[in-house]
């Protein structure tokens, strides 16, 4: 009886290793077809930290940043499979805002082809020929701007990023104000687009959809490549320091290429929780 | 689509995931007619190893966050005897980072374990393990409290002596055992969890998963050692997740005090986890592979056929997750019964 026992139980435990090798079977050759939904999660960030409006964060300028507001546009996405090709968002609606005030976080995108998506390409702003399409044209997407503080006057057109807050630095222990209002002017075109990569592969089907999460950094708005020192810009007065032409909307356009990183891909379904 | 990899056996899935179910059925079989069979080792030639071998055979993490945690690093120890039925109470306190940034919150992580287990002669040379836990875990988040409840994951394991002592007499006794064995997907497992940073927050890995191990004992008068190490080899659940393979390793110094009736037997030593980085849908998951090395005391009373254990690990050193992940303490207390 024993001898029976031992046998039983010993090759029914080899032979349950030995089959374990074929585990991975179900990987066969997998037919995609149909579309599916993706979702690019924006978490803003402050040199590491999360941001937090009203919270404090000292930059490498050695001046402390108080941010009140961080809004941005996001325009123009393009999915990219590891083959290159490429899957371009209608670009009728491929516009959107991400407020951290108003708890916007989040780009849903429809009807996207099933794939095996490895990079994300997404504009910071309102391209020109977008812009130069004339207001009727986008005047659903001017009007949700505009009520977004994402706008000056048609004429001048969309602010890209809304960067504001207060200040101080060693010229000024008293913080003062300041606001960075990236866009185009018609001396200079700053729209400007990223490509991510992704660190695994967003995999959309018909019934899954990934979750790219991506971590922007706001400290490089001012403090990237290129450093713009809020107290050399003060106004006359000295009150204010704000931003909204000139040199430094091309340097700020530049540190732009360095906010965002992809921290992971969550595939499968459901929202996103963190 | 990447090309396939996969090394490709004859048998299909559904033929394969009915295979495990049968397997799985005959050793619990098997354990049944242990038990009913009371089998006591005929001769109990080596009285010392049968009562003082400590098992710290660590089969179940299934994770570095024990989601189906069955004992991690604890051990599988019995020092009164070797063989037995009993309950066994784990906790395990970890920290997890809620969210990407430095200054992310981190949030208490609690995972409580209560497992029947037993390990039962079926031969002279040859035994039989199962552990069956039941998990109650919970965290809490900015959003409140999270429980998750319910049956782990139930191993199942043989193992059979490679070598014993002759003689009794001996002053210095080696003891060699091996074993295999397999982890079914009786807990369950949400992909919904994994979306937040520690992946490990589940009642089970959701797979099949098989175990080798190996221990050696060596004792000599009230001193004894044992090594042990074992390999968990994990594979895709039906979400295609995969947590990463398990490698464990420990050694422990106990040492005998008391009488026949009454049995005191200090222990300490030093235990590690290696892990790999978990898969999703074949592709590693970033920051999952990790590391975590341990300190741990315990001490084992034994009364007549009833013995009591209390032992407690602090980690050493430790590399979770990224540093996502941080484990804190763990303690177990068992009550087991000698067969």
């Amino acid at each position: 009886m024993k001898k029976t026992f031992r046998n039983i139980l010993i090759a029914s435990l080899f032979s349950g290793l030995l089959v374990s090798c074929s585990n991975d079977d179900d990987t066969q050759q997998e037919t995609i077809e149909g579309f599916g939904d993706a979702e690019l999660f924006f978490d803003n960030g402050m040199a590491g930290d999360a941001l937090i409006l009203g919270g404090s964060k000292t930059n490498s300028n050695n001046e402390t940043l108080t941010v009140n507001r961080l809004n941005y546009i996001i325009s123009n996405v393009v999915l990219i499979e590891e083959d290159g090709t490429e899957y371009v968002y209608p670009k009728n609606e491929s516009y959107f805002i991400i407020s951290q005030e108003g708890d916007m976080h989040t780009v849903h995108l429809e009807n996207i082809p099933a794939g095996d998506y490895t990079q994300v390409r997404f504009g910071i702003g309102v391209d020109e020929l977008r812009y130069l399409e004339g207001e009727t044209a986008q005047q659903e997407f001017w009007d949700y701007a505009a009520a977004n503080n994402m706008t000056w006057t048609w004429s001048t057109g969309y602010r890209f990023i809304n960067f504001e807050g207060t200040f101080t630095s060693e010229n000024n222990s008293e913080p003062l104000q300041f606001q960075v209002h990236q866009g185009s002017n018609s001396a200079t075109d700053n729209y400007r687009e990223v490509t991510l990569n992704l660190p695994t592969t967003a995999r959309v089907r018909v019934d899954e959809m990934p979750n790219i999460h991506i971590i922007a950094d706001a400290n490089t708005i001012v403090d990237g490549t290129n450093k713009i020192v809020l107290s050399e810009n003060l106004n006359t007065a000295g009150t204010n320091a704000s931003i909204m032409g000139g040199e430094n909307l091309i340097l700020i356009a530049e540190n732009t290429q360095q906010m965002f990183t992809v921290d992971h891909v969550h595939n499968g379904g459901g929202s996103h929780q963190h | 689509m990447k090309p396939s990899s996969q090394i490709r056996c004859s048998m299909n899935r559904p033929n394969f995931l009915k295979m495990h179910k049968y397997l799985f059925i005959i050793l619990l079989l098997t354990i049944q007619i242990g038990f009913s069979n009371k089998i006591k080792n005929p001769i109990d030639p080596y009285p010392n190893f049968q009562q003082y071998s400590f098992k710290n055979f660590d089969f179940e993490d299934c994770d570095a966050c024990g989601c189906s945690a069955n004992g991690g690093s604890m051990g599988f120890s019995s020092m009164i005897d070797q063989n037995f039925v009993g309950l066994r109470y784990m906790y395990q306190s970890y920290q997890s980072r809620d969210g990407v940034f430095n200054n992310s919150p981190w949030v208490d992580e609690n995972f409580n374990t209560l497992q029947a287990w037993g390990r039962v002669p079926l031969t002279d040379r040859v035994e039989v393990m199962a552990l069956v836990p039941y998990h109650f875990n919970n965290r809490e988040n900015m959003v409140g409290t999270q429980n998750i409840d319910g049956l782990g994951d139930i191993t199942v394991m043989g193992f059979y002596t490679l070598l014993k002592p002759k003689m009794d007499t001996l002053p210095t006794q080696h003891k060699v055992q091996v074993g295999v064995g397999i982890k079914a997907p009786t807990g369950r497992y949400d992909s919904e969890n994994n979306g937040s940073v520690n992946p490990s927050f589940q009642l089970g890995t959701g797979s099949w998963d098989y175990t080798v191990a190996g221990e050696y004992i060596v004792k000599r008068k009230n001193l004894g050692f044992n090594a042990m190490a074992n390999y968990i080899l994990k594979t895709e659940n039906d979400k295609n997740y995969k947590f990463g393979n398990q490698f464990n390793y420990g050694g422990t110094v106990f040492y005998s005090l008391g009488s026949e009736k009454f049995t005191v037997v200090p222990q300490a030593g030093l235990a590690g986890e290696l892990y790999a980085a978990n898969e999703d849908f074949n592709e590693d998951v970033p920051l999952t592979e990790g590391d975590i090395f341990f300190g741990k005391v315990g001490v084992e009373m034994g009364i007549n056929r009833f013995s009591l254990g209390l032992n407690a690990m602090l980690p050493i050193t430790q590399n979770l997750t990224g540093g996502r992940v941080e484990a804190n303490y763990r303690i177990g207390i068992n009550l087991n019964y000698g067969l």
